[in-house]
């Protein structure tokens, strides 16, 4: 099919002597939560399109491009919305789609593949971004942005209880001893926080479950990507004692220490980042466990502007368990990606305008604004374009130097995105309680086999 | 064609519609829904293009699945909780003691009864999260008295639900009652007074037996309707927190719709058809048996 575009293109050139061409709209859907994101999305997006529209007016060819917007907080909602527009035939021609997604989304024929043989840009996007949207051998999807994980806290808490402003925690004991500290001279203050609920869907598996996994696995099998899922032995594997040490830190400090609060968690469901993002700022919440871009929620633009946050907002790269034979430092990225709609009438159109989305110019723009990472080689962070908050981009470019060397990342497999949600279940059982760890962790491998076969699970020591 | 099978043939054409339109939104979908729940069709993953034919292997998993039987207790005493022990007593109750009283009391308090019973399923739920909410009306009014605050719907979801419930449907059993004893004279119970009967002695022998089949009516409706309660629970709660508000009705949807798992969640709701087919059958039993 798309061998056939400078063909198309070629006719469409010659098609205005012939009759007045007709103008083709395509289409374009994406989520976000609230500002700022709604507005740096359509602005970076708007820059795209201005380059498409111009891009294939030299061509004479007239589009337009309609953007629909979907003010959609939870991810997972977002993505059963996009699933039954896609199956009913109304979703838009390029979707905006998790990177993790990306394999059940192909498997349930919904993506097209894209030509990226023919296209320089492919080979500009890092072998991480490249590998995180091919599936089977062939590319799906472009990598938007990507993103660390780490820890932040509040300098000015960490002050007021003698702890460092500097602060680098070099084991889990330093982030649990400086917790307790918090906790015995600041009663009012919740001391840490991290994701632990089923509504929080994958930032429960993210910014809080494998930041801890992975600090207490084998050194060998987070650096050899085989932590989850073992590609050479095609099984998922669950490292029991691992597993069990990162379920006692939910129960250490969710139920038995209180040196978080499960309870707000609880309560706020999907929209739980909030009061944990706000916290972190109004001197309630001292340490947050969470992702580089919430530095852009805490801009002047942001949904919880704070205006004194280079000064009084500290961060660090998650340490390890401290136990010998695992990382020192850990983190594990993720992203958003760009994709065409299996079922797009204009297949060529929204290619050539997911070139332009995908292209060093418009990646730089949205990971500068929205304090993200860049996934292609020649796209930089720049202040410059984010004239509102140029700090936040230095800010994210030091974590990005600092973190990026030792993250990974989640298996591109079909079925992750459902053992993702037992992770979730099995991570709110023991923080509220419901269960201990090693009941609650025996009842999630009896589910996982029954979702992948018990052959295809093995349990390590 | 004799006289009365002229008139058959009358009928059939008459209730033609009729049958057509149940078929095609009632027994159609109800079939098709079977059809789903012996398949592995997804949304998502290879099961979205070849979905495949599974017999009864969904309903078999639901056997072994610790949410399925969770969320089915839960749903019994929601409808014990709220519907049977809540709008059903209070009900009657209330329909009793306002029995014969006509005032402008009586009717500003009808008003506002109905008022719950009438208003939309999403302002109820945000009524009610407002009310139960951490910072909500509820605690303002307990930290006047020095108690509290309380997440009510953290430490007592269930039973944030089930109040919320009877507080919405009592309206409807007691107007149900009501007018039941409206047509009950009112002579036996002027004679009842002058005997000196007493309010439970009157209820017990008088009232309850003569509006029976209206207390089996109520009865039926309302716990059906409470075991289908679906909108404002899942607006209010979605099922949590940590699924300890996961009615049966929110677990099916949740399969289907965030899971995306069409075929377990068919399977979740056919269940839900059958039980609802059971109850009604046993109701309609105890009528016919009187």
């Amino acid at each position: 099919m798309f061998i056939l575009l400078p063909l198309v293109l070629s006719m469409a050139l010659v098609a205005p002597s012939l009759a007045a061409p007709e103008k083709v709209t395509i289409s374009i859907c994406y989520h976000h939560a609230g500002e700022p994101w709604a507005k740096i999305m359509r602005e970076t997006v708007d820059r795209a399109i201005a380059i498409f529209k111009s891009k294939m007016k030299e061509l004479g060819l007239d589009v337009d491009v309609k953007v629909i917007e979907l003010p959609i907080t939870v991810d997972e909602d977002y993505k059963a919305k996009l699933v039954l527009d896609i199956k009913a035939g109304r979703a838009a021609d390029i979707i905006f789609v998790d990177s993790f997604w990306v394999p059940e989304f192909v498997e349930a024929g919904y993506l097209l593949p894209l030509p990226v043989q023919d296209w320089t840009g492919w080979g500009k996007f890092y072998p991480a971004m490249r590998g995180m949207v091919t599936y089977k051998g062939k590319a799906y999807a472009l990598m938007f942005d990507t993103d660390v994980r780490l820890i932040y806290y509040n300098k000015v808490l960490f002050k007021k209880v003698g702890l460092p402003e500097d602060w680098r925690p070099r084991s889990w004991s330093d982030i649990i001893e400086a917790a307790r500290i918090i906790k015995k001279k600041l009663p009012d203050v919740t001391p840490i926080q991290f994701y632990a609920i089923t509504a929080q869907g994958e930032a429960t598996s993210m910014q809080s479950f494998y930041m801890w996994l992975l600090g207490a696995l084998p050194k060998e099998a987070v650096t050899s990507g085989n932590w989850l899922y073992d590609f050479k032995r095609g099984k998922w594997v669950i490292y029991k004692s691992a597993w069990l040490d990162t379920l006692k830190i939910y129960k250490l400090v969710f139920v038995d220490e209180k040196l978080g609060d499960i309870s707000i968690q609880l309560e706020k469901g999907g929209t739980a980042w909030q009061p944990l993002q706000s916290g972190v700022r109004d001197r309630k919440v001292a340490m947050l466990i969470d992702g580089s871009w919430v530095v852009c929620g805490w801009s002047p633009i942001g949904v919880f502007p704070w205006p004194a946050r280079d000064k009084e907002l500290g961060w660090a790269p998650m340490p390890g368990s401290g136990k010998p034979d695992t990382m020192k430092i850990v983190c594990v990225s993720g992203g958003w990606t760009y994709a065409i709609n299996a079922f797009t009438k204009h297949p060529l159109l929204a290619w050539e305008f997911l070139k332009v989305l995908g292209s060093a110019d418009v990646i730089s723009y949205w990971c500068s604004v929205s304090v993200h990472i860049p996934t292609r080689e020649d796209a930089t962070l720049n202040p410059k374009l984010f004239p509102k908050d140029p700090s936040a981009v230095k800010l994210n470019d030091e974590m990005a130097k600092a973190i990026m060397p030792y993250t990974t990342y989640r298996p591109a497999r079909p079925e992750y995105p459902k053992v993702s949600t037992l992770i979730q279940q099995l991570v709110e059982k023991v923080a509220t309680g419901a269960a201990g760890p090693e009941a609650a962790l025996d009842s999630f491998v009896a589910q996982l086999k029954k979702l992948v076969g018990p052959e295809n699970v093995e349990v390590l020591p | 064609m004799s006289k009365k099978d002229k008139n058959i043939f009358f009928y059939i054409i008459m209730v033609l519609p009729a049958l057509m339109l149940m078929s095609l939104f009632l027994l159609f979908p109800t079939f098709w829904g079977v059809i789903i729940s012996l398949t592995d069709l997804s949304l998502l993953g290879p099961s979205a293009r070849h979905p495949k034919f599974v017999g009864l292997l969904n309903y078999i998993n639901l056997l072994s699945d610790p949410l399925f039987y969770h969320s089915l207790t839960l749903t019994v005493w929601f409808v014990i909780g709220s519907a049977i022990i809540g709008q059903f007593l209070l009900g009657l109750f209330i329909a009793i003691i306002t029995y014969g009283k006509g005032d402008l009391l009586f009717k500003i308090a009808t008003g506002l009864m109905i008022t719950s019973w009438i208003l939309p399923e999403t302002v109820f739920a945000y009524i009610w999260l407002a009310y139960l909410g951490r910072d909500g009306l509820l605690n303002q009014l307990l930290r006047l008295v020095g108690v509290g605050p309380i997440p009510w719907l953290v430490e007592y979801p269930l039973q944030s639900i089930i109040v919320a419930n009877i507080w919405r449907g009592t309206a409807w059993s007691w107007m149900l009652f009501s007018s039941a004893l409206k047509s009950v004279p009112k002579e036996i119970f002027d004679v009842a007074d002058v005997d000196g009967v007493s309010l439970w002695q009157k209820a017990r022998y008088i009232t309850i037996p003569l509006i029976k089949r209206h207390i089996v009516t109520d009865l039926i409706l309302i716990t059906l309707w409470t075991f289908n309660q679906f909108g404002w629970v899942y607006a209010m709660t979605g099922g949590g927190p940590a699924f300890r508000t996961l009615l049966i009705t929110i677990y099916a949807y949740l399969r289907a719709f965030k899971y995306l798992e069409l075929g377990p969640g068919a399977a979740i709701a056919i269940v839900v058809f059958l039980i609802n087919l059971f109850v009604t059958i046993a109701y309609l039993k105890l009528i016919r048996g009187e």
